[in-house]
């Protein structure tokens, strides 16, 4: 980012999860953050962020992916050191429970962070391809409201699919 | 779970994971709930989705000209991976298994079959198992008898409005036998021709008659899926002009009106001059060789601005080691591949001008599309003949 940060003493920023506990990050993780990135350039950045969707187990987890990208890409490793680096910390860190990833996933769209909002896409996409109807009902939490006719007539057009 | 993600995954999060699946889960993620399904079903999904898919995969689908040894089935190849092949069954009622493939476009497939007493047409995709029949009304050219009618065919896919459209263009030309009194011989001189455009939109799910002034080309490709801009291209010659000339005829899909283009200017005396004509990195793109034994001479020209004669550029010439026989496909990463020799495959790349010889399955006469994984069709309410 700008070349000042590097000589005057780091920004810090103060981000408050939903359930109230303060992080302390530095600017170069919080710009990772798209919509708090957008406030900084638009000046309207108060050193102190309220974010109300995302809970403190989440905001941990959001804060840990992003140093971990950021002090990677800041490095001055070599470029396909650095990639291969991040290709072994996202698997790991994709290596977690199916609700912690729903909800990484809501928080990097709601923080607007692209990578991880496309690695936990990319994880759940491959999580449910083989998953049946059932299972992938409970997951996402969502409720059967088809009748049962309905739900027959669907599984014998396509009874193909299900073979 | 955190009680702000409102109990579920707002639907925008769903879309974006549900857009990097396969088209046989998507099919059976119908059945999740009503929400789901509706979003599946999207005709905005079903683009977003295809276009990932065709990002992502290059797929080819390999198929004989007539179905293979009645079986029904295409033969997908892999493009990348070009022995392993992927068969595909096309469960449809009518075909006479001579069914050939006009064009494809995300994963659909128009199919018409040429011989039987008037030309069936079909739309499929064959990844998700649904077809449609097309009923074209007869071509009915008043005072022409049926035998007498030529019939061309074209299929495109227009982006801004989203639509597929099968042209059908029939057309019957006169004229009369004049005896040239000195050579004792005689010629035909062309007097002008009858013809009817038809229409067919997937969106409408219907057929119009597109009024055409004048249609004064002979067209030498009975089918053509070549679109470039918005246009599918035929390669025809001029007839009412003093001069017959050889060049593109082209038919517009939102503007529904033929134009032309003329060839590129290159010497015209060799008799056995083969052309075909393709699309590389979306620009209109002429293969041409010339069949004069022993040698045999490739020219490839690329039409570098769109509609603008003088545009036409010569990208190289060379003298293959075995007889082209034809040109069967221009592929999306910039191959043109070839048929030559006894049943021998060759896949010319339009950059390095080098010849590659490609283990294809050579049992078969065939010829080869494109093939992505796709969701269009989905909606066709056509009934499901179980295969």
């Amino acid at each position: 980012m700008s070349s000042s940060t590097e000589l005057t003493e780091k920004k810090v920023f103060l981000l408050k999860s939903l359930d109230g506990v303060i992080f302390e990050v530095e600017e170069s993780v919080a710009v990772q953050l798209e919509v708090i990135r957008e406030l900084i350039e638009g000046d309207c950045a108060r050193p102190f962020i309220s974010l109300y969707n995302v809970t403190s187990e989440i905001l941990a987890l959001v804060i840990e992916y992003c140093k971990h990208h950021a002090e990677t890409c800041s490095g001055g490793t070599s470029a396909t050191i650095a990639d291969e680096d991040l290709k072994t910390f996202d698997n790991e860190f994709m290596n977690v429970d199916e609700n912690i990833l729903l909800e990484l996933c809501s928080a990097a769209d709601y923080l607007d962070i692209k990578s991880l909002f496309e690695l936990t896409c990319r994880t759940l996409a491959s999580l449910i391809k083989d998953r049946t109807i059932i299972e992938v009902r409970k997951m996402f939490n969502v409720e059967n409201d088809f009748s049962v006719v309905e739900e027959k007539a669907v599984r014998k057009e396509f009874a193909w699919a299900f073979k | 779970m955190n009680p702000y993600l409102l109990e579920r995954l707002p639907l925008e999060l769903v879309t974006a994971i549900l857009l990097l699946l396969p088209t046989k889960d998507l099919v059976r993620f119908l059945c999740v709930c009503k929400t789901w399904r509706d979003l599946i079903r999207d005709p905005i999904f079903i683009k977003k989705h295809f276009r990932y898919w065709a990002s992502k995969a290059n797929g080819y689908l390999l198929y004989k000209s007539g179905w293979l040894e009645q079986s029904r089935t295409f033969r997908l190849l892999c493009d990348k991976v070009p022995e392993q092949v992927l068969e595909i069954e096309i469960p449809f009622e009518h075909v006479t298994y001579e069914g050939v493939i006009v064009g494809s476009f995300n994963g659909l497939f128009c199919i018409a079959d040429l011989y039987t007493p008037r030309t069936t047409i079909y739309l499929s995709n064959p990844c998700i198992r649904k077809q449609r029949f097309i009923n074209f009304p007869i071509p009915d050219i008043p005072g022409i008898k049926h035998s007498r009618i030529s019939e061309v065919l074209g299929f495109g896919y227009h982006d801004q409005t989203n639509d597929y459209k099968i042209i059908r263009i029939a057309y019957h030309e006169y004229g009369k036998w004049v005896e040239d009194h000195t050579s004792d011989d005689s010629f035909y001189v062309y007097e002008g021709v009858k013809s009817r455009v038809d229409v067919y939109s997937l969106n409408s799910n219907s057929c119009r008659r597109i009024e055409v002034d004048n249609f004064p080309w002979t067209v030498f490709q009975v089918t053509s899926g070549v679109l470039v801009n918005n246009s599918v291209h035929w390669m025809a010659l001029r007839r009412d002009l003093k001069d017959e000339k050889f060049m593109i005829v082209t038919f517009h899909l939102e503007r529904e009106v033929f134009q032309q283009i003329s060839f590129p200017n290159y010497s015209n005396d060799d008799a056995d001059l083969w052309e075909c004509i393709g699309v590389l990195e979306e620009n209109l793109s002429l293969f041409v060789f010339h069949d004069i034994e022993p040698w045999q001479t490739c020219h490839l020209w690329v039409m570098m601005e769109y509609g603008v004669g003088s545009s036409w550029t010569k990208m190289y010439s060379l003298c293959p080691y075995v007889g082209i026989r034809t040109a069967i496909s221009f592929t999306e990463n910039g191959e043109i591949i070839l048929k030559a020799g006894k049943n021998e495959v060759l896949a010319l790349h339009s950059k390095a001008r080098d010849i590659q010889e490609r283990q294809i399955q050579k049992k078969y006469e065939f010829n080869l599309v494109r093939y992505v994984d796709s969701l269009v069709l989905l909606n066709s309410d056509t009934k499901l003949v179980e295969g």
